[in-house]
């Protein structure tokens, strides 16, 4: 879901670290170095980077496209290429016939069929085009949190990945022990309390 | 701070604890919770309700849904030992209303449904219209953590058990007796 469904999830982070130097210039420079890349003609499964939010197809970070009001707002492109078993499968047995037929042999040894299994494979990743998967985020630099408008495991995971080595920035997730260690405003001795807390019975 | 897995395994019963004080706060005490933000001026169970008992070897469940939904059957799993896991809510301003689901687990705030965003064609009316949008997202997350803030403040003062839990206590009993005179009349 993007940012402009009519319905969104929402999973929280805080920003932990700062960037030295020009903040605009470093975020575009992880933006672009982290772009995400086309793989149309490329054996790759899969690919994800940065893309522009508004024109997920034609990432393009120059200007300030980037920023708006006081928020960097981009969007995590993940593009996968989904081999349909069935498909494998014919590609599979056609090709063992026509190895067998070329060896003139009745089998195929189990080395032998693990090499075509990996040449059909990249031979249909050649050819199938990637489905991408768009998920937006704001980026609060000042307040150091972040929205990512996905509840997807492996999206938040890639999120999590990719944002650490553009920006050199940790994202922690925002789940009932972290809202209330960092968003609650709790000094010391009450960040003790909530360590020590159990379970209650009504 | 705790590596998030532990932390997330170990104080998973915040969120769920969180969810059924939220429940009885809406219930007893709404106007005290939209006090927390200047702009909520009510806050409603929404349709749906889950419930989760995990005291046992085996977990049990109860979903319940609609907008009229009585929640007698959640109130009474309550009293055994069970848990708000998931809450769909409703909130108000003067002029618009949001309705989300939160789930105790992880505070993710799911199918925030807001008002459409105005038609944009240019650089400039995108950003209004992100602007705009990012106004109501940040409005129901505003209000969602300040009343956690208060649902933590009470959860690590000293009056948690005999003040709060058990004003917990009276108000799932008070239901439970009015269940049963109803049933008696």
């Amino acid at each position: 879901m993007g940012f402009f469904s009519s319905s969104v999830s929402v999973v929280r982070y805080r920003v932990e670290g700062k960037i030295t130097g020009n903040l605009t210039e470093a975020v575009r420079e992880g933006l672009k170095r982290h772009a995400i890349r086309e793989i149309e003609d490329d054996p790759a499964e899969s690919c994800s980077g940065w893309t522009s939010f508004g024109s997920p197809f034609q990432p393009d970070f120059e200007g300030d496209s980037f920023l708006l009001g006081n928020h960097f707002v981009f969007s995590l492109r993940i593009d996968r290429k989904p081999i349909p078993a069935s498909l494998f499968q014919k590609e599979f047995t056609l090709s063992s016939r026509r190895r067998l037929r070329e060896t003139r042999r009745s089998f195929l040894s189990r080395d032998e069929k693990q090499a075509l299994k990996e040449k059909v494979t990249a031979s249909l990743l050649a050819r199938i085009p990637p489905v991408p998967h768009v998920y937006d985020l704001v980026w609060n630099y000042e307040q150091a949190g972040l929205f990512f408008f996905s509840v997807q495991k492996t999206a938040n995971e890639e999120l999590e990945r990719l944002f650490r080595r553009s920006f050199s920035l940790s994202l922690i997730r925002i789940i009932p022990y972290t809202a209330a260690e960092l968003q609650c405003g709790l000094g010391a001795k009450e960040k003790d309390l909530l360590a020590a807390l159990t379970p209650s019975r009504i | 701070m705790l590596d998030l897995t532990v932390a997330y395994h170990r104080y998973r019963f915040l969120g769920d604890e969180f969810l059924t004080w939220l429940w009885q706060g809406i219930e007893t005490r709404a106007a005290a919770l939209c006090a927390l933000h200047p702009e909520i001026l009510a806050v409603e169970i929404g349709d749906r309700l889950v419930i989760e008992n995990r005291t046992g070897q085996s977990k049990e469940k109860i979903t319940i849904k609609g907008d009229h939904a009585g929640l007698e059957e959640a109130k009474l799993a309550l009293r055994k030992g069970a848990w708000v896991s998931e809450i769909a809510l409703l909130l108000r301003t003067a002029e618009k209303e949001y309705r989300l689901t939160v789930k105790g687990e992880n505070l993710n705030l799911c199918g925030i449904k807001i008002p459409s965003a105005s038609a944009f064609a240019s650089p400039e009316e995108l950003e209004s219209s992100f602007l705009e949008r990012i106004d109501h997202i940040s409005k129901v997350i505003d209000f969602f953590d300040n009343i956690f803030s208060l649902y933590i403040s009470e959860r690590i003062s000293a009056k948690w058990k005999n003040v709060h839990l058990s004003s917990m206590r009276k108000w799932m009993l008070d239901e439970g007796a009015k269940k049963r005179g109803v049933m008696n009349t």
